[in-house]
């Protein structure tokens, strides 16, 4: 039973495949099932591990404060790994590059998929009050984060996605009110702390973001990556806050082509 | 009808789209087929050709690879484009890169998939004793293409593109001596070829090739790409000599944002595409950068 007590509380993982460790840490409303794709994808050549953040899918307790490295760091430990490859996507993205601050010595890269969180600079600063405002207006961020024309492009691919969207429907927030009653704080943390120096951050890092994206920003991401020294960005066409799901063969391309880079495997 | 006359033989040809012109030519064997992806992709973007080479699928005459670029000048005459993007696969590139170097002002881009060919580099001349060193020792040009991935993971579309790889079987070269018939002068003369200097290649340039591909290997394609002034190389993960139907998604993604930064610089000479574009993404990790 892939089940494992970090904490005190119940972590579901799965691994697949051999190689490297390469860890995936899903956002917010996903579960481990989130990166299907990927791990389909990448098993050939990595060990692939994903998992249940706390209050998603089969694992135990809330998302309400997250501690997402805390969780990450714990299952590094119980599987042994000492380095491994990580890649956050939104909401995830905490964890992994939390971990790459704490622990450097423990992460061959970092991925940051969608997402910047962890990273405090000038832009989040910018971009947290910006959301805060927005929540105030009582727009909803969940429902527009998809690029035009995802249904109508392939509509088999998007009525499977919005089903593994579903499987955390008891916890999901709704709407703009109940977003902002949970996650508020955080917001106001991320719009309140001072920026940090990260001239000596040493972990190869890749940023990607998805061209339509309206909740993780191309300007967000872009000034974040600015902010990190060595860092790599790329944009994904046709793409909004998923492109592991959205665009997998581009996506997978990607972070593959990164990944072989900095393979220790493959330095000679 | 969808034919043409052109230089004393018959050429099957469809066009897809509107907007500039985007020419593929296909790889040895291969027919318009082998680029249905790109068509039913491209059609939103530009006005696609697609076409059968001489002795090739619907098309009459004897196939020649070398002298291709004369029927492809021919077609571009005989439907009036002024100028295009021209987009070569593996032997379709003696064909485009031809024109790129001898008609540059008809060619707004190249694309070299999956090859190298018609660039003379020592990276060639090395390859092509390789290439005789091996058909020789009996491999097959099939089995050094490497698509073990999308052998493995895309079963249906291996079998279609089975299926559409068989519509020259009368012709394919099956065995090493086959292939050696077929392509050994080529690759003599390639191997004894005075490298070209193209330091001041005028056309802006795409090499994509697969990181699998036993065949045309990348180290074949960034030994060409970094002696070409201004090209970009993009070394697609887990592909083989097949990119365009290997890895579908991320190739035409690739290939459209590298034709529309093209178009633009076109109109802005003094555009400069973005750092996060897949093409400069690419490009920054091929290692010639």
């Amino acid at each position: 039973m892939p089940i494992v007590k970090i904490d005190g509380t119940d972590l579901y993982y799965e691994v697949e495949g051999e190689g490297e460790w390469a860890i995936f840490v899903h956002g917010g409303g996903g579960t481990h099932l989130s990166w299907w794709r990927q791990v389909y994808a990448l098993r050939d050549r990595y060990k692939c591990v994903t998992y249940d953040a706390f209050g998603s899918g089969q694992s135990g307790g809330t998302s309400d404060s997250p501690n997402g490295e805390r969780e990450l760091l714990g299952l590094m430990d119980h599987l042994g790994i000492e380095k491994a490859f990580l890649n956050g996507h939104s909401a995830g993205g905490s964890a992994v590059s939390k971990v790459s601050q704490l622990q450097p010595d423990r992460v061959h890269a970092l991925i940051m998929t969608c997402c910047v969180f962890g990273f405090q600079t000038a832009a989040l600063n910018k971009w947290a009050a910006m959301m805060l405002d927005k929540f105030s207006r009582g727009i909803t961020i969940v429902d527009r984060v998809r690029p035009p024309d995802t249904e109508k492009n392939d509509p088999e691919m998007h009525f499977f996605n919005r089903m593994l969207g579903r499987l955390n429907s008891r916890v999901r927030p709704r709407d703009a009110e109940s977003y902002t009653a949970r996650f508020g704080d955080a917001y106001r943390t991320m719009r309140d702390t001072p920026p940090v120096d990260y001239s000596d951050f040493k972990v190869p890092s890749l940023f990607i973001v998805g061209e339509y994206d309206e909740l993780q920003v191309p300007w967000l991401v872009r000034e974040t990556a600015d902010a990190i020294p060595g860092s790599t960005i790329v944009e994904i066409p046709d793409s909004g806050h998923g492109p592991p799901s959205e665009k997998p063969g581009t996506y997978n391309s990607v972070i593959m082509s990164f990944m072989d880079h900095h393979d220790p495997r493959n330095r000679t | 009808m969808p034919f043409a006359d052109i230089n004393d033989a018959s050429i099957y040809y469809e066009t897809h789209g509107e907007g500039e012109w985007l020419l593929f030519a296909h790889g040895g064997d291969g027919t318009h087929l082998g680029w249905w992806r790109q068509a039913y992709f491209f059609r939103n973007y530009y006005k696609c050709l697609i076409y059968d080479m001489r002795g090739l699928g619907q098309s009459t005459g004897a196939v020649n690879y070398e002298e291709g670029w004369r029927d492809l000048l021919g077609l571009m005459d005989h439907l009036e484009i002024e100028n295009a993007h021209i987009n070569g696969w593996s032997a379709g590139e003696w064909t485009v890169s031809k024109i790129a170097q001898d008609h540059p002002e008809r060619v707004r881009s190249l694309i070299m998939t999956d090859a190298p060919f018609g660039f003379f580099t020592p990276a060639l001349s090395k390859w092509s004793q390789g290439m005789i060193d091996q058909l020789t020792g009996g491999s097959t040009i099939r089995g050094m293409a490497g698509g073990a991935y999308f052998a493995d993971h895309y079963p249906k579309d291996v079998f279609l593109s089975g299926l559409l790889g068989r519509l020259n079987e009368h012709n394919r070269p099956a065995s090493s001596e086959e292939a050696l018939q077929d392509y050994g002068k080529a690759y003599r003369e390639w191997r004894d070829a005075e490298p070209g200097d193209y330091s001041d290649f005028p056309v802006p340039s795409l090499f994509v090739v697969g990181e699998t591909d036993g065949l045309t290997v990348p180290w074949l394609m960034r030994g060409t790409a970094e002696r070409v002034r201004g090209a970009k190389l993009a070394v697609i993960p887990r592909a083989g000599h097949g990119t365009p139907r290997e890895q579908t998604e991320i190739y035409n993604a690739l290939l459209l944002e590298f034709l529309q930064t093209v178009d633009q610089q076109r109109r802005d000479p003094t555009y400069v595409p973005p750092k996060w574009s897949l093409v400069e993404y690419f490009h920054g990790l091929s290692g010639i950068a």
